[in-house]
């Protein structure tokens, strides 16, 4: 059988990846708030550091998590040339016709590419150490609260965690209806392009109506099985906060008085943007 | 011995049809019963079985389980656990990407505190026989295997009854002995009263009771050896009876002295050795 793996998910023992999931998303969104606010280069560098320090306690090769970078390389190279040609506030280094490049035109590029490298590596961390199953369920814990206001927190994370489970068995019935199709003279990757819409809709239209024939099963058997929404019903798994959360909440607090201690210092020497 | 499921002029019609699906259905099964229930596609086995565990009420007539009746809306969840359904298709009707989570869904469903529920999880996979697994991914067992998952997760909610609806249809001949066994053997040691669902004759022939249907109806109900004797009727409702029955059958036919009532390979056996 095929084994599709989700998400970018590196299964390893580190101590990352035995933290809560919980404390993980919130860090994580710590961590993301505080690269977004760091105004300097020593601040951003600070980001790195921590970054990479974190990753090599979680055992991830920085090559896996540098990988994450390779499908959003177009935007930060856009952001880059953005920055690069419309900040025009400073000395001019180059100037053709209507283009004008200023020296705090590059600092600033340069600045925002970091930034957005290490914001897309540093959300990696949490993907990277935290299985899909435990970072639904932690948002489900995360977000329980919010039932009052009524937010669907059950609903969500029940239909994530089903749509987890399909992934892998939709996956292989696309591949299966796909070599069927094709043994009757379907082309998926070639030819014209109305003769691969076509292709395509009849691959599409079995895979819909065979999802729709699952859905109700499953429906079905979860009726069965006595489910009546997330009304009083109790977890198998609880997660719970041991002593190392405790002491990643204070790492990253000190990290946090770091870059606030920069901020307010430092950025008054080498102000950027 | 009293009934666990009594079932009182029951009919069926689907909603948008114009046909009732099952017709005056009456039938009443023991406690620790193993009744399996034989027929042709689209006769309505599933319907009965869907009736009996609450996902589908009677139009007419009545169905009760462990003294509670079906058409009482808020007894529906005590029914449900009571009598468990595991159903045809495998991949269907698992829920959760781990094992062992997917066995506890119906008793998170029915609020079991979290210790009593790891402990009725750890049952519940022992009595299947798949510990082991625990902490897989339900992609990666067989189809027996993911059957008897299936089970455990019945199990877990502690049932009287368990149903099968046709669960080894899917299934190859390993699957399908590996799920028979496991049904048996909870039937046995538990004295879980069991409604087993196939198309497969040679599935029958260890049950206590045997009903066969037809178009909505009990047609024939006896067992194993009263069903498969009375080769008329099978053949009117063109089933067929049992490898072994057969052959016994056709050697009797020709004169041979063997037991014509015969049912599993071994007796087979011991008849073909006396003629020897
Ligand atoms: N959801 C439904 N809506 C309408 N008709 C149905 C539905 N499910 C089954 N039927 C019809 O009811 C009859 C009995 O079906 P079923 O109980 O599934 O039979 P079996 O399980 O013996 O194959 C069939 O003719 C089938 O077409
Ligand atoms: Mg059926």
């Amino acid at each position: 059988m095929k084994d599709i793996t989700l998400g970018q998910y590196y299964p390893v023992k580190s101590p990352v990846h035995s933290l809560d999931p919980r404390t993980k998303i919130i860090l994580t969104v710590l961590l993301i708030v505080f690269v977004f606010i760091s105004k300097t280069f020593a601040g951003l560098g600070i980001c790195a550091l921590f970054i990479l320090l974190v990753d090599f306690i979680a055992r991830i090769p920085l090559k896996n998590l540098l990988k994450s970078l390779k499908a959003i390389g177009f935007i930060i190279f856009f952001t880059f040339l953005l920055n690069l040609f419309f900040f025009t506030q400073g000395n001019a280094v180059f100037e053709y016709g209507i283009i004008k490049i200023t020296d705090s035109g590059i600092t600033r590029a340069v600045f925002m590419a970091i930034r957005l490298i290490l914001l897309i590596v540093g959300a990696g961390l949490l993907t990277f150490t935290t299985s899909p199953i435990e970072l639904t369920d932690g948002l489900e814990r995360l977000f329980t609260p919010l039932k009052v206001i009524g937010f669907p927190a059950h609903e969500i994370a029940m239909m994530m965690s089903i749509a987890l489970r399909f992934i892998p068995i939709l996956s292989e019935e696309t591949d299966k209806i796909m070599k069927a199709q094709s043994a009757r003279g379907a082309v998926f990757d070639q030819g014209k392009l109305t003769k691969r819409v076509k292709a395509i809709v009849a691959l599409l239209i079995p895979l819909l109506v065979s999802a729709f024939h699952r859905a109700l099963e499953l429906a079905n058997a979860m009726e069965a099985r006595c489910y009546h929404g997330g009304e009083g019903r109790t977890r198998l798994k609880v997660l719970k906060m041991t002593k190392k959360d405790a002491l990643a909440f204070a790492i990253m607090g000190i990290f946090c008085l770091i870059i606030v201690v920069d901020n307010l210092i430092l950025s008054k020497i080498f102000l950027v943007g | 011995m009293q009934n666990i499921i009594e079932i009182k002029q029951a009919s069926y019609k689907y909603e948008d049809e114009s046909q009732e699906v099952l017709h005056q259905i009456d039938l009443n099964v023991k406690k620790g019963e193993f009744l399996c229930v034989l027929g042709h596609n689209g006769c309505g086995k599933s319907t009965l079985a869907k009736l009996i565990n609450g996902l589908l009420i009677p139009t007419s007539g009545s169905v009760t389980v462990c003294s509670m009746d079906t058409r009482n809306e808020e007894l529906l969840i005590p029914i449900r656990s009571r009598a468990g359904m595991v159903f045809q298709n495998p991949d269907n009707q698992m829920v959760a990407t781990i094992v062992e989570e997917d066995v506890a869904f119906g008793p998170e469903n029915l609020g079991v505190e979290q210790a009593e529920l790891r402990q009725r999880v750890d049952n519940a996979l022992d009595a299947v026989d798949m510990r082991q697994f625990a902490l897989s991914a339900p992609n990666r067992l067989s189809g027996g295997q993911k059957q008897r998952i299936a089970i455990a997760g019945i199990i877990a909610m502690e049932p009287e009854i368990i149903i099968m609806d046709e669960a080894t249809s899917m299934l190859d001949p390993k699957g399908r002995r590996e799920v028979l066994e496991t049904v048996h053997r909870l039937n046995k040691e538990k004295g879980i009263t069991v409604v087993y669902i196939t198309h497969f004759m040679e599935e029958t022939v260890l049950a206590d009771r045997i009903i066969v249907m037809s178009g909505g109806k009990i047609e024939a109900e006896g067992t194993p050896k009263e069903i498969f004797a009375n080769t008329e009727k099978i053949n009117q409702l063109a089933l067929e009876v049992p490898p072994s029955t057969k052959i016994a059958q056709k050697l009797a036919e020709n004169g041979f002295n063997v037991d014509a009532n015969i049912l599993q390979p071994e007796e087979l056996l011991e008849e073909l050795c006396q003629l020897v």
